[in-house]
């Protein structure tokens, strides 16, 4: 009609193939800057044995924080202070704290020193060249009193944090980790079915769960309660020496658990109580029906009298004036008072073979701090960034300052010497100033132990320390990522049948030859090569 | 005299039999909202949910605790300032693109339109919008959250399809009166296409409105968060994530604080559906075409 059509968009086509070549050539060049922002030495620093006194540096700093650090927050600026540094933390939403950070690394804007979650990509990041190697005489030189805790927390810390014979980052502890899971038993059901102690064997374990639901503990005329649910069957497995999701070291070789012929009889004692009622026959759902996830609503609501749910401060009784956690223990006060103060804590009891245990975490975390990998080529500004570290963790005293605030202004000692924020403070605050764990990634067990007071000294007290079964792998196996997922999905589903009696318990053999064809021979090759570089 | 219809029994059995499933559905939908409404005035000692409409208690701490975090102010004026933004440019962009889309003698017409099909299809995913974000200069300013969704294709095809039924009549009256095509498109097409207008702009704005995950890979500081985040890291205040660690944490959000949170962020966009309603439902043809 008003426009011819040929004339008028040939030119068009042609500006958009030169625009289009345009943006081409000019995309690559410019995205490329390693290293991050700001903070240049001085040129007085060309060789290695200068001092830098003189120079202050710029560390940006990334870790996941609950909410932005206000970068004038008291704990920052005592900290510029102190080192005579400046320090720029970068804000990262802490739940979405690996994708962010993966984005970051991608556009090259690498951070000095930051937070690295989990073994498989620790591997990732040291193949893309992000992550710094950290020589352990450097470190020992620059940050000796670290080194030195670290070393007698745990010999061989730095192994796990090794790729390729190198090590990468430093390994995070936590001292409530090596706190065994939780076996409590309801005190007041035990006294109304005649139980007096708590029990010891698996066959006094036993009875005591066939006590549980047929015996009526509540009193109420109804069978409506049960022994045990989800997590209460795990002393089963550690009664027999194996939990079935680690790895344990049977004569000096990494084992998997699910597949050792002594889950048979576990699974065959399992069978025997789920037909008979004692396993709670809603256990596959697990413990918890809305609320805090670590909470055992099903004890909590008294239809099971023993769980092994959550961890040791969920179960613990409020111990001092402004105590806190304890969820499950308040949950159950709220509900029935009596049985909350007469639980008992016992310990996983002893199965035929002389073994016992529950699920244990391991005290090196898989959570770990590692360096840009532009620090190798600026050794004076990798040697301060270390002294600081060294600096905030050297002492007690040192440390709590980094983590809580200012004495007296922030935090003070309560009663029990345990550090408590001031004001109604809370975590978050602690987090806006700098603390908390923004920048003091590095606690050693021994603080972790002193601040928590009395709640270790509780823990240790009711044996807490016994029984734990940790898991022996403590790194990510290579081909973890093809197998894991179809492996558990197979094991969850022959456990539970052979739970629940859907299937029979000689389908057990069936599975550990389908595990191990499956890529489960693959994954124990590999298991065993990694423990033999950790001997 | 018109004699009055009568109605079949079919007729009448499938009318009763409408209203009681739309009723039913529509409870259905509801109930949720009343749930969540409800348990945000429960207090939080209240650890095990039950489905029950009536709360056990009441307490407006709930909503104390969402509205005591210093950046909720914030966060509701930059999602605000990010919506308004974005729905008007997004309206505009988009009502111009399918406007000259929908024209026949448009040069070339299928190929523009495929053009921009194609997109719809094949997208570059995270890193490569990432850097491109950066490298445009826009990482911490509103246009990053504005520019990059600009277009919507599928609501660009609607509102293409929409226009092409308009009769072209009353384009042709309008141009031998010696109107252009901007004057035609702001004077007489776009008051006749309220609908789409209202449709495009509901779309644009829940959309602003509930979006949070390129607020937070490309805003830095902490006060230029939308709200979505802000109410995000609320809820996920006390989370696995930290427990390892902080095993002295001292609450975990709780059921009736995040029930709140959920009222906080939907109560808004709700209230502002009323406004939009009326422009859906009007005749659009009536009065402007005779014969």
């Amino acid at each position: 009609m008003l426009f011819s059509s040929s004339k008028r968009s040939t030119p068009v086509i042609i500006a958009m193939i030169i625009v289009l070549v345009l943006t081409a050539c000019n995309g690559s060049g410019s995205s490329n800057t390693s290293g991050e922002s700001a903070g240049q030495p001085s040129t007085a620093n060309s060789d290695a044995n200068t001092s830098p006194a003189e120079t202050k540096y710029t560390f940006s700093i990334a870790a996941n924080q609950l909410a932005p650090v206000d970068p004038n927050g008291p704990i920052i600026q005592y900290l510029e202070d102190r080192f005579n540094v400046d320090l720029q933390v970068v804000d990262v939403e802490s739940s979405k704290y690996t994708e962010i950070m993966n984005l970051k690394f991608a556009s090259g804007e690498i951070p000095d020193y930051f937070k690295v979650s989990g073994y498989s990509n620790l591997h990732k990041y040291v193949s893309q060249d992000i992550l710094a190697e950290i020589p352990l005489d450097f470190l020992q030189a620059n940050a000796p009193n670290l080194y030195r805790l670290m070393v007698e927390a745990r010999e061989d810390v730095f192994n796990l944090a090794k790729v390729d014979g190198k090590v990468y980052a430093l390994p995070r502890f936590s001292y409530f980790n090596t706190f065994r899971r939780p076996t409590v038993f309801r005190g007041d059901w035990m006294k109304k079915v005649g139980v007096e102690k708590a029990p010891e064997t698996l066959e006094q374990f036993e009875a005591l769960m066939y006590k549980f639901s047929n015996e009526d503990p509540d009193g109420n005329g109804q069978k409506d309660t049960y022994g045990l649910s989800e997590t209460g069957i795990d002393v089963v497995y550690g009664a027999f020496g194996y939990i079935p999701d680690y790895w344990t070291d049977k004569e000096g070789q990494l084992v998997y658990g699910a597949i050792q012929p002594e889950m048979k009889e576990a699974l065959t004692i399992l069978n025997r109580w789920f037909k008979d009622k004692v396993i709670d026959p809603e256990f596959i759902t697990g413990e918890n029906q809305g609320g805090n996830k670590n909470v055992s609503t099903s004890f909590v609501n008294g239809r099971i009298g023993f769980s092994s749910k959550g961890t040791m401060v969920q179960w613990k009784p409020l111990l001092y004036e402004g105590d806190t956690s304890s969820d499950t223990y308040v949950a159950l006060k709220n509900v029935n008072p009596e049985a909350a103060d007469s639980l008992v804590y016992g310990v996983p009891p002893v199965g035929p073979d002389g073994k016992m245990g529950v699920r244990q975490g391991n005290l090196v975390t898989t959570e770990m701090a590692s360096f840009g990998k532009h620090l190798e080529s600026d050794p004076d500004k990798f040697a301060k960034l270390l002294q600081m570290l060294d600096g905030m963790n050297d002492s007690y005293e040192h440390f709590l300052e980094y983590f809580y605030g200012i004495k007296g202004e922030h935090w003070d000692f309560n009663e029990n010497n345990v550090p408590v924020l001031l004001n109604d403070y809370k975590t978050v605050d602690m987090n806006k100033w700098g603390g908390h764990d923004v920048i003091a990634v590095n606690e050693i067990p021994q603080y972790q132990k002193e601040r928590s007071g009395p709640r270790a000294i509780w823990a240790e007290e009711n044996n807490w320390l016994v029984g734990g079964i940790p898991n022996m792998l403590e790194t990510a196996l290579p081909s973890a990522g093809q197998f894991t997922t179809e492996l558990n999905k197979m094991q969850e589903e022959a456990y539970i049948s052979i739970i629940t009696g859907s299937k029979p318990i000689s389908y057990f053999d069936e599975f550990v030859e389908k595990w191990r064809k499956a890529g489960g021979e693959q994954l124990i090759k590999e298991a065993n090569e990694w423990y033999a570089t950790q001997k | 005299m018109a004699a009055r219809k009568k109605r079949s029994i079919g007729e009448l059995t499938f009318e009763y039999l409408n209203y009681t499933v739309l009723i039913f559905t529509s409870l259905a939908m509801v109930y949720p909202f009343l749930f969540l409404l409800s348990l945000s005035i429960t207090p939080s000692e209240f650890t095990t949910v039950s489905l029950n409409l009536m709360p056990k208690g009441f307490t407006w701490n709930n909503y104390e605790q969402v509205f005591n975090n210093e950046y909720i102010l914030f966060g509701f004026a930059n999602t605000l300032l990010r919506t308004a933004i974005g729905t008007v440019a997004t309206l505009f962009v988009t009502v111009c693109t399918a406007y000259v889309l929908s024209k026949r003698y448009y040069p070339n017409r299928t190929f523009w339109t495929m053009f921009v099909v194609f997109t719809m299809f094949f997208g570059g995913g995270l890193i490569p919008n990432y850097l491109l974000v950066k490298e445009l200069g826009l990482m911490n300013t509103v246009w990053a959250l504005v520019l990059p969704g600009l277009i919507n294709t599928f609501q660009m095809i609607i509102a293409r399809n929409f226009f092409l039924s308009l009769p072209e009549s009353i384009e042709e009256s309008a141009r031998i009166d010696g109107a252009n095509d901007l004057r035609i498109l702001f004077s007489i097409v776009l008051p006749v296409s309220m609908p789409i207008v209202a449709t495009l702009t509901l779309w644009t704005a829940v959309h602003h409105w509930n979006a949070w995950f390129d607020s937070m890979i490309y805003m830095q500081s902490g006060d230029k968060q939308v709200l979505q985040v802000v109410l995000r890291r609320i809820v996920l205040e006390g989370s696995d994530t930290m427990m390892d660690l902080s095993s002295d944490m001292e609450h975990v959000s709780r059921e009736s604080v995040k029930a709140a949170t959920i009222i906080v962020t939907t109560l808004p966009i709700i209230c502002f559906y009323p406004f939009l309603q009326k422009h859906f439902v009007k005749g659009v043809m009536i009065g402007s075409l005779k014969g």
